[in-house]
């Protein structure tokens, strides 16, 4: 066969696929989107206009309010929705995307809240990581730089995914081609670990970490550099409970009906318990039917993203609290599909108020509370890879 | 005067996916295997088209939105491979005559890795050069010709029946040549 017959092959393959939308539909979603952004521009403006009034009125008072009003919150209600743009507040994270101040080499950390690596989302090509201080500055991981990760194809992903920074944001794991790095960014030394495989994810447990890829997980002393080979695939490993205990993982698998938890003992690599995942408990026939991310566990609740659907439609964008006892999805934030992209809200971990971290939009980080259904903004200008200490 | 230039821009952008949207949705669907996410992807790609239709109109639009396309594609087909290979059943044949043909082909391009995928995809149904699909995925063109490679020995693996090109009619490395 020649070159020719291949192209045939090709077009008779995807000869009877054919679009099913207009051709404006992409114009439509980018005037929403841009009137979206004018609009929270404007009540942003307005806000930070009062707010400047009143301490002008007030130039005594230090305790003054927020500028930004609070985001009306909706119900605790299963099934929850975002508002149509959310109220940025701000707060420690919102400085993650700074430029850098100091070098992680002269400046080490007490504590980081964040490593973040600028992303070129045309290009998929990554910038130098940095790690945000507990004390608002942003320091470049000037001791090392983290190649691409591959698997065995030559498929590359960005050095930085979530899950690489320790709860206690102290150390950072870059998992790698043939080897583990880990940098204490407290005293910013690095440490380098040969382990054979095409390492690309790691999910931190107490104070050891799982290091995998696509065919072999392991579990690393970040110390010592001792690693054990594990059962079960990292891709579909919870982030644990950091207060919890580190004997076992949570695993979330499957799709649609066959969508199940399970409770996996480390080491030895023996799956405890398994149980389906029933979306019973939301109303008006939602039920998750696949997830993508990772998931983070808080206590006896799970948090990740997913594509949902209900008896009218599906492929929408969702997140979902489990409950890690029952498996029961028991909190569902319905991102919808109109003007969000595919995969557009991985969850990166819980802050300390119980709240859910997620990406939101474009480069959007979010804060979203299940109990209430407040959804606040944290920084709109994320459009890198983010892992947080919050676990 | 040009009119689609004296409203905001819709008019051309409309026209310019009107002419574009098939075949790139053809493309996506090669590499994706699912028909409904090529879609989506499609889609997420004219949406970043057309937030930057104002600086992209006058260049290669198409340049652009296949290079977004095809990079998102593959990122997204990574995220979940595991899980849209278990998801997904095989599709049925249609019944035409070209049906069974068309499962076979499906069957082996779902037996690349994405990125190669991509390459064989952009290469002979796209129909770019070495070149051109190394700009598109933002890789070498040593990168694009080693893919390629191993894509094609790939394809004779799995799919024998196919004939796509083998050593025995000196076309193992014979299409990697650039153009």
């Amino acid at each position: 066969m020649k070159e020719e017959e291949l192209r045939r092959l090709l077009t008779v393959a995807a000869t009877d696929v054919r679009p099913f939308r207009p051709a404006s539909t992409g114009w439509e979603r980018a005037r929403r989107r841009r009137t979206r952004r004018a609009v929270a521009a404007v009540a942003l403006a307005v806000a930070l206009l009062a707010g400047a009034t009143a301490l002008a009125l007030r130039p005594t008072d230090h305790a003054a309010p927020p500028a930004v009003p609070p985001a009306p919150s909706s119900t605790g209600s299963p099934v929850q929705r975002p508002p149509a743009e959310p109220v940025y507040r701000g707060g420690p994270l919102s400085r993650l995307t700074d430029a850098p101040g100091a070098p992680l080499s002269t400046r080490p950390v007490r504590r980081a809240l964040a490593l973040y690596q600028p992303i070129d989302r045309e290009t998929w090509t990554g910038g130098e990581i940095r790690s945000l201080g507990d004390d608002g500055l942003v320091r470049s991981l000037d001791v090392v730089t983290p190649a691409a990760t591959r698997d065995r194809g030559g498929n590359e992903a960005p050095a930085l995914k979530p899950g690489q920074l320790s709860p206690d944001g102290r150390t950072a794991v870059f998992p790698q081609t043939g080897e583990v790095i880990v940098v204490d960014l407290t005293s910013a030394r690095v440490r380098r670990f040969p382990l054979d495989g095409y390492l690309e994810l790691a999910v931190w447990v107490g104070d050891r970490v799982l290091v995998g890829g696509d065919d072999r997980t392991y579990l690393v002393d970040p110390v010592s550099g001792r690693a054990d080979p594990v059962a079960g695939s990292i891709w579909e490993t919870v982030a644990p409970d950091p207060a919890g205990s580190p004997a076992t993982v949570a695993e979330l698998g499957g799709v649609q009906d066959g969508l199940v938890l399970r409770d996996r003992s480390l080491p030895d690599g023996t799956v405890r318990q398994q149980r389906k995942i029933s979306s019973a408990p939301l109303s008006g026939s939602y039920r998750v039917d696949e997830f993508y991310g990772r998931g983070w566990q808080r206590g006896d609740q799970i948090a990740r993203a997913g594509w949902t659907s209900t008896d009218v439609r599906g492929g929408d964008e969702g997140v979902a609290v489990l409950d890690a006892r029952s498996g029961a999805v028991v909190r569902l934030l319905d991102l919808g599909r109109e003007g969000v992209a595919k995969a557009c809200c991985e969850v990166l971990g819980w802050d300390s108020d119980g709240a859910v971290l997620l990406r939101h939009d474009a480069g959007g980080l979010v804060r979203w509370q299940p109990e209430t259904g407040e959804f606040t903004g944290v920084t709109r200008n994320a459009t890198g890879q983010i892992a947080l200490a919050a676990g | 005067m040009d009119p689609g230039r004296a409203d905001d821009g819709r008019d051309d952008y409309v026209n310019f996916v009107e002419r574009h949207q098939h075949r790139l949705l053809r493309a996506a669907y090669l590499i994706c295997g699912n028909r409904h996410q090529a879609e989506d992807l499609l889609q997420d790609a004219l949406l970043k088209l057309a937030l930057r239709w104002p600086t992209v109109r006058d260049g290669d639009p198409a340049a652009y939105v296949r290079a977004i396309l095809y990079r998102d594609t593959i990122s997204w087909w990574r995220r979940r491979r595991r899980e849209w290979l278990s998801a997904y059943p095989p599709e049925r044949e249609t019944g035409d005559g070209d049906g069974a043909l068309r499962l076979s082909v499906r069957a082996a391009l779902d037996r690349l890795p994405p990125r190669q995928r991509a390459v064989v995809v952009l290469r002979y149904f796209e129909d770019l050069t070495e070149a051109a699909t190394a700009e598109v995925l933002g890789v070498t063109v040593g990168t694009v010709k080693s893919q390629c490679h191993d894509a094609l020995r790939r394809l004779r693996q799995v799919a024998p029946d196919l004939g796509v090109g083998g050593p025995e009619d000196g076309r193992s490395a014979g299409m990697e040549v650039g153009r």
